[in-house]
């Protein structure tokens, strides 16, 4: 019977992480050694003990969805291993950082130079290049660390991206919206997992990356 | 009979006497509504995990029969959330018997 409990658990925490998998079987496997337990000491035989504390449990494939939905899945916890790259590489080494943190301002100046040489397409460009960089490589570096400020932070991120385009395009961005959902989708499938992980861990347990 | 959306209500109201485990929170639901709420023991924990990220209890280990568990306890805001349930449960309860009289 215990390898129907086994199969049981392989199906509950299919795609879960490691670490949600790991809580998932102990807490089932407590529970249905206290169900035995209690199954025994009522006079039921053992075979028949084991399979009421199994069929108590339900069906695994629901009991996964369940779970997918309040622990973390593999692909989250992935998203949550690698979502500080930004910070990683410009803290990488000194002079990795001097570069990405002085790009945004000298992309500025030259925006500003372009501007003053009548050359605005160029300035405008540049200028939305200065953002974007300004967003993704320095903005982790500064000093976000509660819910209120996260959120308005990514309202200003994410205004400043739509904004950014329609500079960029003007009024043909209907016209390039396939270019703009392709480029954009890596930082929607960010965003996405980041806002399911947010729902899944405490306060308490988030990573500078999720303020973000 | 099926518990539909009430279960962490039903779980709070567990903790809110005593910090419990798992299987002992399932026992006190059945036993509580004598055996007319059931339900599939396996959907329990993902609701307790849910609470414990909404910060409504919070978990720590202890031992029982000198075996490891993992015990669950309401906080302060799983009280506050237990006692706004139980106000719209008794408001949504009131509604649904004055009409359900009506139609006798």
């Amino acid at each position: 019977m215990t390898t129907s409990l086994d199969r049981w658990l392989n199906q509950a925490v299919k795609r879960l992480s490691q670490d949600s998998a790991d809580l998932v079987r102990r807490e089932i496997q407590e529970h249905y050694d206290s169900a035995r337990e209690a199954a025994l000491q009522q006079g039921i035989d053992p075979q028949q003990a084991d399979l009421m504390a199994l069929q108590a449990l339900g069906d695994p494939c629901a009991a996964n969805r369940q779970y997918r939905k309040v622990l973390l899945t593999s692909s989250e916890a992935r998203v949550l291993r690698q979502s500080d790259a930004e910070s990683r590489l410009i803290c990488s080494n000194g002079w990795a950082k001097w570069v990405l943190l002085s790009t945004p301002g000298t992309l500025l100046l030259i925006s500003a130079i372009s501007l003053a040489m009548h050359q605005s397409k160029l300035a405008l460009g540049v200028l939305v290049l200065s953002v974007l960089m300004t967003l993704f490589f320095i903005v982790p570096l500064l000093p976000i660390y509660t819910p209120g400020k996260g959120r308005i932070f990514r309202v200003i991120k994410w205004a400043m991206m739509i904004g950014s385009i329609v500079v960029l395009f003007g009024p043909d961005g209907w016209n390039w919206a396939w270019l703009n959902t392709c480029c954009l989708y890596p930082v929607i499938y960010m965003e996405w997992k980041r806002m399911m992980i947010r729902r899944k861990l405490p306060i308490s347990r988030w990573p500078k990356q999720l303020y973000l | 009979m099926n518990l539909k959306g009430t279960l962490p209500t039903l779980i709070l109201e567990i903790l809110a006497q005593e910090p419990s485990h798992g299987y002992r929170i399932a026992q006190r639901i059945k036993q509580s509504s004598d055996g007319l709420l059931d339900f599939k023991e396996g959907t329990l924990y993902p609701a307790l995990h849910k609470l414990e990220n909404e910060g409504s209890v919070e978990s720590y280990e202890g031992i029982e029969n000198g075996r490891a568990r993992r015990y669950y306890r309401i906080t302060r805001s799983g009280r506050k959330a237990l006692n706004e349930d139980r106000a719209e449960w008794q408001q949504l309860s009131r509604a649904v018997t004055m009409i359900l009289g009506e139609a006798q």
